[in-house]
């Protein structure tokens, strides 16, 4: 016991070494030239097209959740004239960013540790290095950055499918009309409402695709290692989000700058 | 000249490479043979930083890469080609994307003096024809002759060969390795190969060194490391012998 207790301590020590010292590489490597424009654009096809259809799902379900929770409550307490408020508001400001940032530390975070893992075993980032060519500038920074934008446009697709998915459902299951719901939609929505959620999803998009990258990028072993560090990248990322998601929450309700300011 | 000098390496208490010192002069064609695990890939990549010794130096044309910084790293690694076990070929790029990719990469070069130099050394290692083919379309000894077009392309001072017919059939792995000496007497081209093919050592090897024990324990000429008093002779031969002998095969 006290062996795999060992290994596991030794094992994860090793990984927040590998993610720390990625952090301090990336903003190295990030500002010297030359940056790979085609790989950033083929990455941000590519994170934009591998997360599209899982948060097209994800968001449908998620408006389904919040039209029965909110058709339930508010037709149990009189209250269906503001369901859609409530609910504009849950979508906009936690529940789609929590959303979208689980589910792309899934889909898109472990493709790119599993890509980049893949690649270190079959000595492809070795090649890399003997080419002059530096593996963290030419793989990991096309797809952080790629990844920041990539989110952003993947929470407007979720949060405008959670809210029409929200609206048909109440429709359906509650029998409240579309027009009740969307007349008091944006009444609790300012600008700063949408503002926050993008820039907390963009911070998520950073750290979400920094770890996975940093995972793969250290990654050494076989098939089975392999199997494990998709999984570890979806712990560390799963972490990461909720941490991300509670300390921004904090800050923004405290701070009032996005609710008062903007 | 490459110049090696009490190179250590250990990992987690086991050490790999005890003190290992060698020179190898430009133009030279060195084969370091051992035995599997004794650590002959561990040493290249010690020489190529792509590990970093526990301690030692090692010297490319006196600069010394293991203490180097970043961008010396890099400008020192320019002068160096591995060709790695299986080729490492990017499997998302196709032949001539790999061979092309160093030169896109640091943008040394037109877009049509890319294309010409590209065709020049696939045509060297006689791959024109899978030009357009990815790598899961090529067999072993195809990938490892696109490999060596890859690593050639920036032409390097030195080649280095991590076990470069290794898994090979016959056939492929004599192809290979005319490449590898086409590519030397062609290009006068400094090599370092560690292998465990006693037909490589002796086909393409000027001097042949065995590593055991994490020491260079013997080095030697082509024709000496032959000759049936040579600890190499022995490693390759005797050995082998020796196994059979003890498990009682025929």
């Amino acid at each position: 016991m006290t062996k795999i207790g060992d290994r596991a301590s030794k094992e994860w020590s090793i990984t927040a070494k590998s993610i720390l010292s990625i952090y301090r590489n990336f903003f190295f490597w990030v500002f010297r030239r030359p940056l790979n424009g085609i790989q950033l654009a083929e990455q941000f096809v590519r994170t934009l097209l591998e997360g599209f259809l899982t948060i097209v799902i994800g968001s449908v379900v998620m408006g389904m959740f919040i039209a029965w929770i909110g058709g339930y409550f508010g037709s149990l307490y009189g209250a269906v004239n503001y369901i859609g408020a409530a609910a504009t508001f849950a979508i906009l400001h936690e529940f789609t960013i929590m959303l979208v940032g689980l589910l792309y530390a899934c889909r898109v975070g472990t493709a790119f540790t599993v890509e980049i893992g893949s690649m270190a075993m079959s000595g492809q980032l070795d090649a890399q290095r003997m080419m002059a060519v530096e593996p963290l500038k030419h793989i990991v920074i096309p797809r952080v950055v790629a990844s920041v934008f990539s989110i952003v446009l993947l929470l407007a697709v979720s949060i405008g499918i959670g809210l029409v998915a929200s609206a048909f459902f109440l429709q359906l299951w509650f029998n409240i009309t579309f027009a009740t719901v969307f007349d008091n939609a944006f009444m609790l929505v300012k600008p700063g409402t949408v503002i926050q959620a993008f820039v907390r999803i963009a911070i998520m998009g950073f750290f979400i695709s920094l770890n996975a990258c940093a995972v793969g990028f250290n990654f050494t072993g076989g098939a089975i290692e392999l199997g494990k560090a998709a999984t570890k990248s979806i712990v560390i990322n799963f972490m990461y989000v909720m941490v991300i998601q509670l300390v921004t929450a904090i800050l923004v309700t405290y701070s009032r700058w996005f609710t008062d300011v903007l | 000249m490459i110049r090696i000098v009490d190179l250590h390496k250990s990992f987690e208490g086991n050490l790999v490479l005890d003190g290992v010192s060698i020179d190898i002069p430009d133009s030279d064609s060195l084969v370091i043979v051992g035995k599997s695990g004794i650590g002959k890939s561990v040493l290249l990549k010690c020489v190529t930083r792509l590990l970093v010794p526990d301690c030692g130096r090692v010297y490319i044309d006196d600069e010394d890469i293991t203490v180097a910084g970043r961008d010396d790293l890099l400008r020192i690694r320019r002068k160096i080609g591995l060709l790695l076990q299986e080729g490492a070929l990017f499997d998302s790029l196709d032949v001539y994307e790999n061979v092309a990719f160093p030169l896109w990469y640091h943008r040394l070069f037109t877009r049509g003096e890319i294309d010409r130099k590209v065709r020049h050394y696939l045509d060297i290692v006689e791959m024109p024809e899978f030009i357009h083919a990815f790598p899961d379309e090529l067999s072993g000894g195809m990938k490892r002759k696109v490999a060596l077009a890859r690593a050639m392309i920036l032409e390097p001072k030195y080649l280095l060969y991590d076990e470069p017919t290794t898994g090979l059939d016959p056939m492929s792995a004599g192809i290979v390795e005319s490449m590898m000496m086409k590519l030397k007497r062609e290009m006068n081209i400094t090599s370092l190969i560690v292998t465990h093919d006693p037909d490589l050592a002796h086909y393409i090897g000027e001097r042949i060194a065995l590593l055991d024990g994490g020491k260079l324990v013997a080095v030697e000429t082509r024709d000496g490391a032959f000759e049936e008093q040579s600890p190499i002779y022995e490693y390759f031969i005797h050995t082998r012998e020796r196994v059979h002998n003890n498990h009682g095969s025929h």
